[in-house]
């Protein structure tokens, strides 16, 4: 090896070690910058001017759980939509514990970046009761356990967490502030609620109260004047002045009122208590907004958000901050375009470009490893490997007054270090993209940068197969292959062929299932079985008629009961009486569903499946409707809630004894109610 | 590690000020560290102790005001919600106090048990997952409640449903000796045949074994050659081998011959992850003392093994055990959550419940039923307002002592409920005029009004089985549920007309 190349990186890493030695950075181990209600309100002003300077800002997230059952983990054989159905459970049913907001601003005179990592604890709390209904949220034990691995401080996030209201919520709580309901906000005292339930039906207590209305505006348009210039011009006529009567209520300016009846004192006060309540509303909802003030500013600020595998974070911002998740991935998409014109995710990009795949030594494209490979000077202290000496981009940490070169909490898995990774390897993978930030000015906007632009607002709906969907039209697709070698190729699935089995006997196995449909069907009818749970299966046909051909057969076993039909091979299938079979489509209603049973046999029985074979179209049209209606009943519309209700009171009628049907009852009382949540948001 | 501690600067000092109770008593704090000594102390003041007190904290109850047992609910009604809640939420919490009352003294014993359900041998057990209600947390918090040494510290459990299926799963040896009963029916042919085959085999096996040791080689080389050439196994330090079985038969015949044939042998079986058994392992020892030594070793590792898979459920098994009477606040509740967490998934039918309910715990008391027997008192219904109601209108002076003493540390604050419950609970036999010495004595003849009464919620009980429903609260009258209309979809203005 040549000495003189040698020398002069020798040289440089004596320098920076000597640099370091002597920096005047007071702890390079500092902790990031927490934030919780008690200083929330100052942290939201700092941001405020970051996150405007930033060129781009990482968030990252930590949730209370990902699957809310393990056959709701992805498959392999998840269609699109399913896969989105499964983010939207997930994003639904769990809490965001800490939100990770990291803003990255390039400072050309340090030639590095300056980050500000922020770590935001957060907890819904029911600071203003919109219904009476309880916020819940559900935790995933392991997920809490690993949470609990990496010290997380669930007290500070449960008692000093930040609360807020998604827009809907926020729209709610003004709706209800404006109706003549209002009060409800506000809690008067006793004596008072009386009085505003006092109907305005004469004319004359129309036109006093409009009069009265304009005066006590007056008055304290005049108060507020008061307090900003000089003394206040005697305007008003004496008989006036007489009733009213500037004096002190509970340290507040407040009008002592003679010479009325009590009627119109009645009506006066209402007035009053209406606007000074509508103000302190006011006042409170948008202290109960709380932490989606950062979201809004995100959104607002139209900067560039990067994430790592984000699409469940970006599902988690929709549902919590925004409105309800819709029923389909496209309309998710586009609301969340609007809202999020620019995001990137680094999985996608370190998965795209082939010189990054080449950087990243095709090793996994977990944030950590991609962190300490891309970024081991961040991620290290030093650069690892000494021979391939290559530009590292320098990010400068920042929190309140002390900053930081060479920063490194150590903190994995709290979301502001999680961010503040997300957005350093933002940066390298950048620059090795060629995008030269010393280059690059203030004013030029990186959403704009053409080599971006490909990666851009591209998400992976499901890393296991590489399903990517578009932000900007919804479209999808799979990932290039061959872009990523480490995974095996992509394989088309014909959903169409799929059959799902569910409630056979639980000493089958997949492939024991397999070896007794090939004996029925021939022995190259099933491609392949795959397990869902212990108690659920997919069979993949080589066509799509064997899937009718089985779930007929499977129809006439059951019915016919004569001893042949008990020799058949497919009799060790059925054993036991409750083995269901159906197409690709009722995994679609059973994922669709907001219940969460951990086996699949159960979900399918909670969402209301009631037969035990699903024939398709093309078979007999009686049935077939028979079948339908049973579907339609599963389904999670209100009318479909409706229609059970009533089947269920009139059985209860009947028989008030049956239990079954009383714990229906509940449970489509809680569709009802969960429906009416939704609805209301 | 100095910035792991440094994460939880944050949240770790709890502020304890909103706590205004007068009454302040130390409870014993039981986390994962000091459970098995606690385990053993507790053993000791079960035995001592007449009753045991239970209070328990979830992580919620009713997600919507209908989900609320309301007098309106016939006792299945009101039991499939407490049901519903109870599959739902998760316990955190189990205060659980043994007392005894003697004259106008209580002894009491506190305890309280942070529980967590920690996946500890990675089988998706105790639960995947649990609900939590803000507002319940949010209260929690107020309380000083600590979520970091619950969730870091919390003893986890097993139900004893979920031991059987856990066991199946885990797949763990069992020895044999303990599993199989002696064979019925007579060996046919194959028996035999397969009998004396594996009797020769183990024979010369043994014989191989007892060979190579009483050889002395001591040249470690020859001896790790020896093993490979012989195909040995080895169970700890003994030599083991394994015979493949296809049935359980097999299994029996195995076992009946080495009883027969081999006094130094020990037999384990391994079992197949579905349940039944793979094969049977023959494990040589060199003496009777040997054999015992090794059978004891195989006894404790299960005993740990168990211990482990119980958790805190052994609390609830000793005190099934025991058959002392247990009292609660609100047993419908409590002991259905119970029932769930540590004995088998909740029954759909409430007689069903019940039954297994009694089977465990057969004398439970609910001081908010027993408040019933002094008078009629709808708004009674929190501990503090029944200890004040109590104060207010009699002279029974109760004297407390408690083990662990007054509260002098802060954190010893949580599960102060509990005890609250056996002061009440000792109120309220003086004040009934009952004398609990007479309730062991008499085999609960004279608590019997008192025992095993469910109730629901304030003004219904489930004591009335049959069938008809008290509906407002502050009247007597019953209605039948055949006369009950069910409104639904009613506009949120027009609900209360004439309230």
């Amino acid at each position: 090896m040549n000495t003189t190349r040698h020398w002069p990186q020798r040289a440089f890493i004596l320098s920076r070690a000597l640099s370091r030695a002597f920096s005047d950075t007071p702890s390079p181990t500092f902790p990031l910058k927490h934030v919780t209600r008690s200083n929330f309100e100052s942290a939201l002003v700092e941001l405020r001017s970051h996150v405007r300077a930033a060129d781009f800002v990482a968030i990252d997230m930590e949730m209370t759980g990902v699957t809310s059952a393990p056959w709701r983990e992805s498959f392999e054989f998840d269609r699109f939509d399913i896969r989105y159905l499964k983010v939207k459970d997930s994003a639904e049913k769990f809490a965001v514990l800490q939100f990770g907001v990291c803003p990255f601003r390039w400072d050309s005179l340090k030639q590095s970046f300056i980050a500000h990592p922020h770590n935001f604890f957060v907890f819904a709390r029911q600071e203003i009761p919109l219904d009476r209904t309880s916020y819940e949220f559900l935790c995933q034990t392991t997920s809490m356990d690993f949470l609990a691995k990496y010290q997380f401080d669930f007290n500070a996030c449960i008692h000093e967490g930040i609360s807020y209201l998604s827009r809907g919520q926020e729209d709610e709580a003004r709706k209800r502030l404006i109706s003549p309901k209002g009060d409800q906000l506000t809690h008067p005292s006793h004596n008072l609620r009386e009085t505003t339930d006092l109907p305005l039906v004469r004319v004359a207590d129309v036109l006093f109260t409009e009069r009265m209305k304009k005066r006590l505006g007056e008055w304290r348009d005049d108060l507020l004047q008061n307090r900003v210039g000089g003394p206040q011009e005697e305007k008003v006529p004496d008989d006036l002045n007489q009733q009213f009567r500037t004096v002190f209520f509970k340290m507040r300016p407040a009008l002592s009122l003679d010479g009325f009846t009590s009627h119109q004192l009645s009506l006066i006060r209402m007035e009053e208590v209406k606007t000074d309540h509508q103000r302190r509303a006011e006042m409170k909802i948008n202290a109960a907004v709380g932490f989606r003030h950062v979201i809004d500013l995100l959104s607002s600020e139209n900067k560039l958000i990067v994430g790592h595998n984000c699409i469940l974070d970006i599902a988690h911002v929709h549902s919590k901050f925004l409105a309800p998740l819709p029923s389909t991935a496209e309309e998710f998409v586009s609301c969340v375009n609007k809202y999020f014109p620019s995001i990137i995710d680094t999985k996608i990009l370190l998965n795209a470009d082939y010189t990054l795949q080449r950087k990243m030594k095709r090793s996994s494209t977990s944030l950590s490893s991609a962190f300490s490979l891309l970024c081991p000077e961040i991620a290290h202290g030093f650069t690892r490997n000494v021979l391939s000496y290559e530009p590292c981009v320098k990010v400068e940490v920042h929190v309140d007054e002390m900053r930081s070169s060479n920063w490194n909490s150590g903190a994995k898995h709290e979301a502001g270090y999680d961010a503040f990774m997300t957005g350093c390897v933002f940066a390298q993978a950048c620059s090795h993209l060629g995008i030269d930030f010393q280059l690059h000015s203030p004013s030029e906007n990186l959403t704009q940068n053409e080599k971006l632009q490909k990666h851009m607002n591209l998400l992976y709906l499901s890393w296991i197969n590489g399903d990517i969907i578009d932000l900007r039209t919804g479209n999808r697709s799979a990932e290039l292959s061959g872009s990523n070698m480490i995974r095996k190729p992509y394989r088309k699935i014909l959903f169409k062929n799929i059959l799902l089995l569910w409630g056979f006997p639980s000493k089958l196995k997949p492939s024991m299932i397999r070896d007794c449909i090939c004996k029925t069907l021939g022995p190259t009818s099933v491609i392949c079985t795959y397990g869902i749970d212990q108690t659920a299966v997919f069979v993949q046909f080589s066509k799509a008629e064997l899937v009718s051909d089985f779930l007929n057969l499977k129809e006439t076993l059951e019915q016919s009961n004569d001893a042949i039909s008990h020799l058949h091979p497919l009799s060790q299938l059925l054993e036991g009486g409750n083995t269901h079979a159906a197409s690709y489509e009722t995994y679609k209603e059973i994922c669709a569903s907001p219940i969460s049973k951990v086996l699949f046999a159960d979900q399918a029985e909670a969402v209301g499946i009631k037969w035990k074979t699903e024939l398709l179209p093309s078979d007999k049209e009686e049935s077939h409707d028979n079948t339908r209606s049973h579907l339609e009943s599963a389904m999670d519309s209100p009318q479909a809630v409706e229609k059970s209700k009533s089947r269920n009171t009139e059985d209860v009628v009947n028989d008030s004894s049956n239990k079954r049907f009383c714990d229906d009852i509940i449970d489509s009382f809680l569709k009802v109610e969960k429906i009416r949540r939704t609805t209301n948001l | 590690m100095v910035a792991l501690i440094r994460r939880r600067f944050l949240g770790t000092k709890i502020s304890l000020n909103s706590h205004r109770h007068k009454l302040q008593w130390s409870v014993k704090q039981v986390t994962k560290s000091n459970f098995s000594d606690s385990l053993q102390e507790f053993k000791s003041h079960l035995s001592a102790s007449d009753f045991v007190a239970v209070s328990l904290q979830n992580t919620g109850s009713f997600s919507a005001p209908w989900n609320r047992v309301s007098s309106f609910d016939s006792p299945e009604t009101a039991y499939l919600k407490v049901r519903r809640a109870a599959e739902r939420f998760q316990l955190l919490q189990f205060a659980i106090c043994p007392f005894t009352i003697s004259g106008s003294k209580v002894t009491a014993h506190p305890y309280n048990f942070h529980l967590f359900p920690r996946d500890e041998l990675n089988i998706g057990m105790p639960s995947y997952s649990f609900s939590c209600q803000t507002s319940y947390l949010t209260a929690m918090a107020r309380q000083g409640f600590d979520f970091n040494a619950c969730i870091y510290d919390g003893i986890s459990y097993l139900s004893r449903a979920q031991e059987l299926a856990a066991i199946v799963r885990m797949a763990n040896p069992i020895n044999l000796n303990y599993v199989v009963e002696a064979s019925s029916s007579p060996p046919t042919v194959a028996d035999t045949v397969f009998v004396e085959r594996v009797k020769s085999r183990i024979k010369h096996w043994k014989k191989s074994c007892i060979d190579s040791t009483s050889k002395k080689i001591d040249d470690a080389l020859v001896k790790s050659l020896q093993k490979l050439v012989l195909g040995g196994e080895q169970y700890g330090s003994r030599p083991c081998m394994t015979i493949a079985v296809c049935s359980e038969r097999q299994v029996q015949l195995v076992s009946e011959m080495l009883r027969e044939f081999f006094d130094d042998l020990v037999a384990l079986k391994i079992p197949t992850k579905g349940g039944g058994t793979q094969a049977v392992r023959v494990v040589l020892t060199s003496s009777k003392e040997d054999k015992s030594l090794l059978e004891r070793e195989l006894q404790n590792a299960e005993e740990e093994q168990n211990k482990k898979m119980r958790g805190f459920r052994e609390v609830i098994e000793l005190v099934s055990a025991s058959q002392k009477p247990v009292v609660s606040h609100n047993t419908l509740n409590d002991f259905s959550v119970i029932h769930s967490k540590f004995i088998a998934p909740l029954p759909l039918d409430v007689n069903e419940f019940l039954n297994s309910l009694q089977s465990n715990f057969p004398l439970i008391f609910d001081v908010n039923h027993m408040m019933k027997g002094i008078g009629p008192l709808e708004n009674v219904t929190s501990i503090p307002a029944a200890v004040s109601h109590l104060k207010n209108r009699f002279f029974a002076p109760i004297e407390m002592e408690l083990s662990h003493g007054a509260l002098l540390d802060e954190s010893k604050i949580h599960g102060q409920t509990v005890v609250r419950i056996c002061y009440l609970f000792a109120k309220l036999c003086s004040v009934l005029k009952i004398t609990p010495g007479s309730i062991q004595s008499s085999d609960g003849k004279v608590l019997d009004g008192y025992a095993n009464a469910f109730r629901s919620c304030s003004g219904n009980s489930v004591e009335s089985l049959d069938g008809g429903i008290r509906i407002w609260t502050n009247s007597p009258r019953k209605v039948d549920c055949k006369d009950l209309v069910f409104l639904v979809g009613i506009q949120e203005q027009a609900v209360c007309w004439n309230a």
